[in-house]
């Protein structure tokens, strides 16, 4: 692959450094709760960045949007009134943890750029019901942006990097770009859909070698109905498999990603498929392990494994660990803070856990 | 094994990777003729049996080109021999010969 | 003799262009060639064959020369910027800020091919051996060094690359790409004989006499799998081979497919950067943003809005080798018709 082609220079967003209002994202906490913690001990306290968080913000409701159970009009009302929270708090930038909320904040921007009026009478309902006002915001940034913009600084504190410690080689990464980070909006993403740049620039400059897969543009099958309903659930499977069997024969180290459905749907329908067809994508049959790119950050800057919650995760993270030299007690992995033993999830029929 | 109450969609994608484009034995079919198909569909237009069974040469014969052969030896049976088809083709392929010896063949 | 002291100035130094001032000067008018590029020529020139008789681009533009005279001036390394109108007569304007006099001015600017970059998801600039039609048929002539080493066994050549597209602004058919996508399919097929291609087309556009016939050639001497549904996705294996996704919409089914060699049949564009002005005012049909229309489409094919500023060939919108020549011939007449009425 040519990385000087034009193609990426001419999706460059701008980035601010600094000061930004945050809002979470409401899967996240709840699939990987340790993810969004990591992200933000990470810029506050490492990097030292200004990240203001308002517990009044609420989800985005973009899941149930894409699921036909909002309509538009509230999910706008919705994020104005998130943008109103960020006007008080003195912010004008967004840092956004959600892929979906990311296209969603992108999307609903776009279209009063385009519907002026639109934008007048959602100023006048979220007016009406809750009285407050609001101005946009100047910079709707997604986390995986500011990481990618951070990745020199963190690079700097890394303490371990993505080289394997036997074989002193780079560790081989496939990455899955969030569908909505950039096939909506391709110029508010950092290199474009075609050939995405945000998770492999952070790989990278972090040690790693980037493998371009056939299905790297393929969605991760999350799908929103496709997955709310159980019997719609083939489908969102089918896609994850195409993924993994794209990128099996490479024999990956681990996943990338930088949206929770992704991290989700590439980690547990492995478990799923590994039950349903009895196979695993990598030669082991442990699974081909997934990690969010907070997650690496704070990974390789020496956080905890336990502390940041990788133990949520359905493919075991110690072979990757491992690889990497990072060191943790095995005896913690399933231990509370104050020590007490929180109990081992029951081990899978296929899947080595 | 664990019940979850649904399974994994099959894949319908033609992979041409592991499907050369099917070549009909020669002596069976006359690979030159076939091969001046361009898919117009002229002949399942007319073919009575589009009506009723779908049965459509166009169709069948794109498919075996990628590779999908499974319902040449049915849809060869479905057929009436009318030659109607023939009759209408810009490409002069006489189907109504094919459709006779993949019957008679064992493919 | 009052035609020989007249002066005609031929904007764009390709087929067009030539062909007529070869013809213009045999009525024995002055003619002046000016042309951008350090060599005449045009596209024409770099071309491995032109179909349907697969003469060579260069031995095409040759021909013409045998009948040079020395009355045609051709000006290479000369780009213009500016065609003045003044009362009766027109000011040439270059880059190198000079000024020429013109009774009339022939535009033969040509076109320009598409930049396949913008087609981001074809990945042209990205993947070494996806190139364009007009790199293949340098490759071919032996004129560019193919970027495969081993001879490929498979290649996909996709259609309509920057035509027929509203996002890339093209809302054309360029006409020539489908016959050339098919002369190309045979030339790999007789340079590489142990290689298959595979032409992924929205509409085979063959238009002319024995273009059908080459088109059952490619099916039934060369056995080129023509397969219609348009390449949406590009990407590659760990081999370094490439994957492609499309539908084949004639089934109704998702195609997948890897070849190891791309050619992207890269469309015509209008060439941006000449300024036409009428009396200091500029005209807005020659921004550049479309083909340069003439007066109609039927038996004023050659004038425009300007008196003595006529057309000729691809710039008036995509054409053939052989239709350029016929439209460049046809414009001389006109040019000497409005020169002998002035
Ligand atoms: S000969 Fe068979 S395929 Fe042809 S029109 Fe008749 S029934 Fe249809
Ligand atoms: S009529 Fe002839 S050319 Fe047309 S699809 Fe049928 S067999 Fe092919
Ligand atoms: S000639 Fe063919 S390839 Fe070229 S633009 Fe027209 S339809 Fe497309």
């Amino acid at each position: 692959m040519n990385k000087e082609s034009k193609v990426w220079k001419n999706y460059q967003k701008e980035i601010p450094e600094d000061h930004y209002f945050y809002v979470r994202s409401c899967i996240r906490q709840t699939f990987f709760p340790g993810a969004e913690a990591s992200l933000l001990r990470l810029l506050r306290n490492d990097l030292n960045r200004d990240v203001f968080e308002d517990a009044r913000h609420t989800c985005c409701t973009g899941i149930g949007y894409h699921a036909d159970i909002i309509p538009l009009e509230t999910i706008m009302t919705v994020m104005a009134r998130q943008f109103s929270l960020m006007n008080e708090g003195g912010y004008s930038n967004m840092l956004v943890s959600c892929v979906t909320s990311f296209g969603l904040y992108c999307e609903v921007l776009d279209m009063w750029e385009h519907s002026p009026e639109l934008e007048a009478k959602i100023r006048e309902q979220l007016f009406q019901s809750t009285g407050r006002e609001f101005d946009k915001p100047k910079h709707v940034v997604h986390g995986s942006d500011l990481v990618y913009r951070l990745r020199d600084e963190i690079k700097r504190k890394n303490v371990y990097q993505l080289i394997n410690k036997e074989t002193n080689q780079p560790l081989r990464v496939v990455e899955h770009v969030g569908c909505h980070y950039a096939k909506i909006f391709p110029h508010k993403s950092v290199g474009g859909a075609e050939f995405p740049e945000v998770l492999s620039g952070m790989i990278e400059a972090w040690g790693g070698e980037v493998i371009d897969y056939p299905e790297r543009r393929h969605c991760c099958g999350f799908g929103f109905r496709h997955y709310l309903l159980q019997e719609n659930r083939g489908y969102s499977i089918a896609q994850t498999r195409t993924k993994l069997r794209s990128m099996e024969p490479y024999q990956p180290d681990f996943i990338l990603t930088n949206c929770p459905g992704c991290t989700m749907f590439l980690d547990r329908w492995q478990y799923t498929l590994a039950e349903m067809e009895g196979v695993t994508y990598d030669q082991k049959g442990r699974g081909i392990p997934v990690l969010s790119y907070e997650e690496l950050a704070a990974l390789l800057m020496g956080f905890d494994p336990w502390e940041i919650g990788l133990h949520m995760h359905q493919v075991q993270v110690e072979q990757l660990l491992d690889k990497i030299g990072i060191r943790y007690d095995p005896d913690m992995k399933y231990r509370a803070k104050n020590g007490d033993y929180m109990g081992k999830p029951a081990a899978p029929d296929v899947l080595i856990v | 094994m664990v019940k979850f109450g649904f399974s994994v969609k099959d894949n319908r994608e033609i992979n041409l990777d592991e499907k050369e484009p099917f070549v009909i034995e020669a002596g069976v079919v006359d690979v030159a003729e076939v091969d001046r198909c361009i898919f117009c569909g002229a002949c399942s237009a007319v073919c009575p049996q589009l009506f009723s069974t779908g049965l459509s040469f166009r169709k069948q014969l794109l498919s075996a080109r990628r590779g999908l052969t499974s319902e040449l030896k049915i849809a060869a049976g479905e057929c009436l021999m009318c030659n109607k088809c023939q009759l209408v083709c810009p490409r002069d392929i006489n189907i109504r010969a094919i459709w006779l010896n993949l019957l008679t063949s064992n493919i | 003799m009052k035609k020989h002291n007249t002066q005609i100035i031929i904007i764009g130094g390709g087929l067009a262009g030539l062909e007529a001032a070869k013809w213009l000067v045999q009525y024995h008018y002055k003619v002046v060639v000016m042309e951008q590029e350090k060599i005449a020529g045009g596209h024409v020139v770099n071309w491995h064959s032109l179909y349907p008789g697969g003469i060579r681009g260069d031995e095409l533009i040759n021909n013409i020369f045998l009948t040079k005279d020395s009355m045609v001036q051709i000006l290479t390394n000369q780009r213009v910027t500016k065609v003045e109108k003044r009362d009766n007569f027109f000011w040439v304007h270059t880059s190198q800020g000079e000024r020429l006099f013109a009774e009339a001015v022939l535009l033969t600017t040509g076109f320009k091919l598409f930049n396949a970059a913008l087609k981001e998801e074809l990945g042209y600039g990205i993947f070494p051996n996806v190139v364009t039609s007009a790199e293949v048929e340098q490759i071919l002539a032996s004129r560019m060094k193919p970027p495969w080493q081993l001879p490929p066994r498979k290649v996909a050549i996709i259609h309509c690359v920057g035509s027929r597209d509203m996002k890339a602004g093209n809302m054309y058919c360029s006409k020539v790409c489908c016959m050339a996508g098919v002369k190309t399919a045979i030339h790999f097929n007789q340079q590489y004989p142990m290689c298959k291609v595979y032409n992924f087309y929205m509409d085979l556009r063959m238009h002319g006499n024995s273009y059908e016939a080459l088109y059952l050639k490619a099916q039934t001497e060369y056995g080129v799998q023509f397969i219609r549904g348009r390449v949406s996705e590009l990407s590659a294996d760990q081999y370094g081979r490439l994957v492609l996704k499309s539908e084949d919409t004639l089934l109704g089914k998702p195609l997948k497919l890897t070849v190891d060699v791309v050619v992207l049949m890269v469309g015509m564009e209008q060439r941006k950067g000449l300024v036409v002005s009428d009396r200091g005012k500029e005209l807005a049909a020659f921004d550049g943003q479309h083909f340069y229309e003439p007066l109609n489409a039927y038996d004023d094919a050659h004038k425009t809005c300007l008196p003595g500023l006529f057309l000729g060939g691809a710039c008036k919108g995509p054409m053939s080798a052989t239709e350029v020549i016929v439209d460049a011939r046809a414009a001389v007449q006109v040019i000497d018709q409005y020169l002998q009425n002035n």
